[in-house]
């Protein structure tokens, strides 16, 4: 019985892994008045409460989406409702990919055929063929970043 | 983050849903007062009115019972199917939509104790907390941005109960089962065998051999799935195979000792083609024939497919080894998908469909030569059944006797491919016995329920349910399978009408 693991959710894990080293000079914090330069103001929505982990990677062009994030946090799960200013970013466009690592395992769940068990979500709107650079860059002006997690 | 498409429609085509991803919003569901308008001139269709969150919770301490419960039936007879098909004024389009509900009948010679509830999901929960449908379901479209994470997401549980190794396993073709405890029916969550197999589909029809074993599958895309469930509730194994006709709709299968036997009818369910406007469609692929597949237990990738003349096939009577190498299955089998694509729809407008043909058949598939056979058998049959203990059983000790429901009068309710009557087949003569329960009662599935201490095939009482739309009461009724023609020898009231339903098992004890 051969294992297949989704490439795309393992990017994603591995991704947020290799930059979890570069928290420690960020900063997350409540958002105060309008996003500061540099930052932006993102809502989570329909987080399980007090499980685990909430994991946000976020990207700045599509040739590094899913593979290079410039900013990535990993946040304990509390409220059902999550907002926080997150920081480090640059330019005007930015795509965010996130799941809920409820086991703290820090990696993204997924069953034997490489679907998601773990819950996920992305900024802007997925498409018919899932998040995409294209369906979840959104601007990066001090408006706030809503993302829902799935159900 | 990217799921490739395919990924993508493999996770679609498992679980029946549309809005994985977001869709853009096309149908308009059917509005409630629609169906209201119908049935005030077609009384038997009021179960499909379906249930609230709350009147989807219903208990009776002492059911009202007529006639002479037999003393030695003692256990939990169980049923599930859609029960709330309405929230917030929209309406589901497909039977097959609705939430499930699991009833529970404890019988103590002659005392009845019903208890219903619908299996809390995690769909059903947050559906409840939003006070209003946020998934699209199996034929119906809708869309309100909220994403699945998985099968589960969408997972209605609604097709069919058993319980098993101390617990109730509320099933569901596109994803897991649903685990309920027997003591109250409270859910106790997804059923997760494995970690790494947790969310894969698990099919509403197991089969469960004399000795305890339960052994079913799951298809999602590409993939075949075979599980074996030990007496004990632990899982055995589960075994990865790949499906010649993938992304199909897999309802059945059946078992011999070696084997396990699948029908995969030729009906894709593409559920990446939003409904414009109404119910999602579903049609044969023209072209494509019934494939059925016999693969070992011991290991699935040693298998023969056969290919027959095209037919939909919804439910499997039984499956036996032959002495000349032959595995004789049979099925219930239809020309076309006309019951998924408009009859389960017409059931919840309340506007007939035309109906289709269906026949009972007997195919002989030789794992020797690859050769095959088959014979049909015409008449208004579904819901097949065997004696429990000689499910896929060969040899002399075979099952001979297929009860089914069936419906062979003009009733109205026929119209809509409801069955009035239940019948004993002999498989070997070709002769039936029926009881007909008359044109104001719709007959549900019935069971057979060996008598304690006796061996013979027909030494068993036949178990279901009826909707009596005169009474508009749900019924259940206690046949003698040994004299059928008789009709019920003892029957049990319930003072609420419950949704119909699809499959269910009885546990003695």
């Amino acid at each position: 019985m051969k294992s297949q693991s989704s490439p795309v959710f393992a990017t994603l894990a591995m991704a947020v892994l290799a930059v979890l080293a570069v928290l420690a000079g960020l900063s997350v914090s409540p958002p105060a008045q309008a996003a500061a330069p540099g930052c932006a103001d993102v809502e989570v929505i329909n987080v399980r409460p007090n499980q685990g982990h909430l994991m946000v990677a976020a990207y700045l062009s599509a040739d590094t989406f899913t593979k290079r994030p410039v900013v990535s946090v990993r946040l304990a799960a509390a409220e059902a409702t999550m907002r926080f200013e997150l920081c480090g970013l640059s330019g005007d466009t930015v795509a965010l990919t996130l799941f809920q690592d409820l086991d703290s395992d820090g990696k993204m769940g997924s069953n034997l055929l490489g679907m998601p068990t773990e819950p996920w979500g992305a900024s802007g709107s997925p498409g018919m063929t899932g998040p995409s650079w294209a369906t979840s860059s959104v601007a990066l002006n001090g408006s706030p970043i809503v993302v829902k997690m799935s159900q | 983050m990217q799921l490739s498409r395919r990924q993508l429609l493999q996770a679609l085509a498992s679980t029946g849903l549309a809005s994985a991803a977001g869709l853009s919003a096309h149908a308009r569901p059917a509005v409630a007062t629609d169906f209201a308008q119908a049935l005030r001139s077609q009384p038997f269709l009021a179960p499909f009115k379906g249930v609230s969150d709350l009147t989807g919770e219903r208990f009776t301490e002492r059911v009202a019972t007529t006639g002479r419960w037999p003393q030695g039936l003692r256990g939990r007879f169980y049923r599930n199917g859609p029960a709330l098909y309405e929230r917030n004024g929209e309406r589901y389009h497909h039977w097959f939509d609705g939430d499930g509900m699991v009833q529970q009948f404890s019988i103590n010679a002659g005392k009845i104790t019903h208890r219903g509830r619908l299996v809390q999901t995690s769909k059903l929960k947050a559906e409840r907390d939003a006070g209003h449908f946020l998934f699209s379901a199996f034929g119906t479209t809708i869309e309100r941005g909220a994403t699945g994470t998985g099968a589960d997401s969408f997972n209605t549980a609604n097709t069919n109960a058993i319980e098993h190794a101390g617990r109730v396993l509320a099933m569901w073709e596109g994803g897991s089962a649903y685990a309920l405890d027997p003591a109250d029916l409270s859910t106790q969550g997804p059923v997760v065998w494995r970690k790494d197999l947790a969310q894969l589909p698990f099919t509403a029809h197991p089969k469960v051999d004399a000795a305890g074993n339960l052994w079913n599958i799951g298809t999602q895309g590409l993939h075949l799935i075979a599980w074996h469930v030990g007496p004990d509730g632990e899982l055995k194994s589960a075994q990865l195979g790949k499906l010649p006709y993938p992304g199909g709709m897999v309802h059945d299968m059946a078992l011999t000792e070696r084997y396990l036997v699948v029908p995969l009818p030729p009906v894709k369910l593409d559920f990446g083609l939003a409904a414009a406007d109404g119910p999602r469609r579903f049609a044969m692929e023209a072209g494509q024939p019934l494939r059925i597949l016999v693969a070992e237990k011991a290991d699935i990738t040693r298998q023969r497919v056969f290919e027959l003349p095209a037919q939909m096939v919804f439910h499997v009577g039984n499956a036996f080894e032959d002495t000349n190498g032959d595995v004789v299955l049979t099925y219930i089998g239809s020309p076309d998908a006309w019951f998924l694509d408009r009859g389960a729809v017409a059931l919840m407008s309340g506007v007939p469909a035309p109906k289709g043909e269906v026949s009972l058949m007997t195919v002989r598939l030789n794992m020797v030569s690859g050769r095959s056979s088959q014979q049909a058998l015409p008449g208004d049959l579904e819901f097949p059944r065997v004696d429990p203990r000689r499910i896929g059983v060969s040899g002399a000790d075979r099952a001979r006797w297929l009860l089914t429901g069936v419906a062979w009068k003009p009733y109205a309710s026929s119209q809509h491919a409801l069955l009035h009557g239940v019948q004993l087949l002999d498989t070997r003569s070709g002769r039936a016995r029926r009881f007909d329960y008359g044109a104001d009662t719709v007959a549900e599935e019935h069971i057979l329920v060996p008598k304690p201490g006796k061996s013979g095939e027909l030494d068993a009482w036949v178990l279901g349910t009826t909707f009596n739309a005169r009474a508009q009461a749900t019924v259940l009724n206690v046949l003698d399978a040994a004299r059928l023609e008789e009709g019920p020898i003892a029957q049990a009231t319930l003072p609420y009408v419950l949704p119909l339903g699809f499959h269910g098992n009885f546990t003695a004890g």
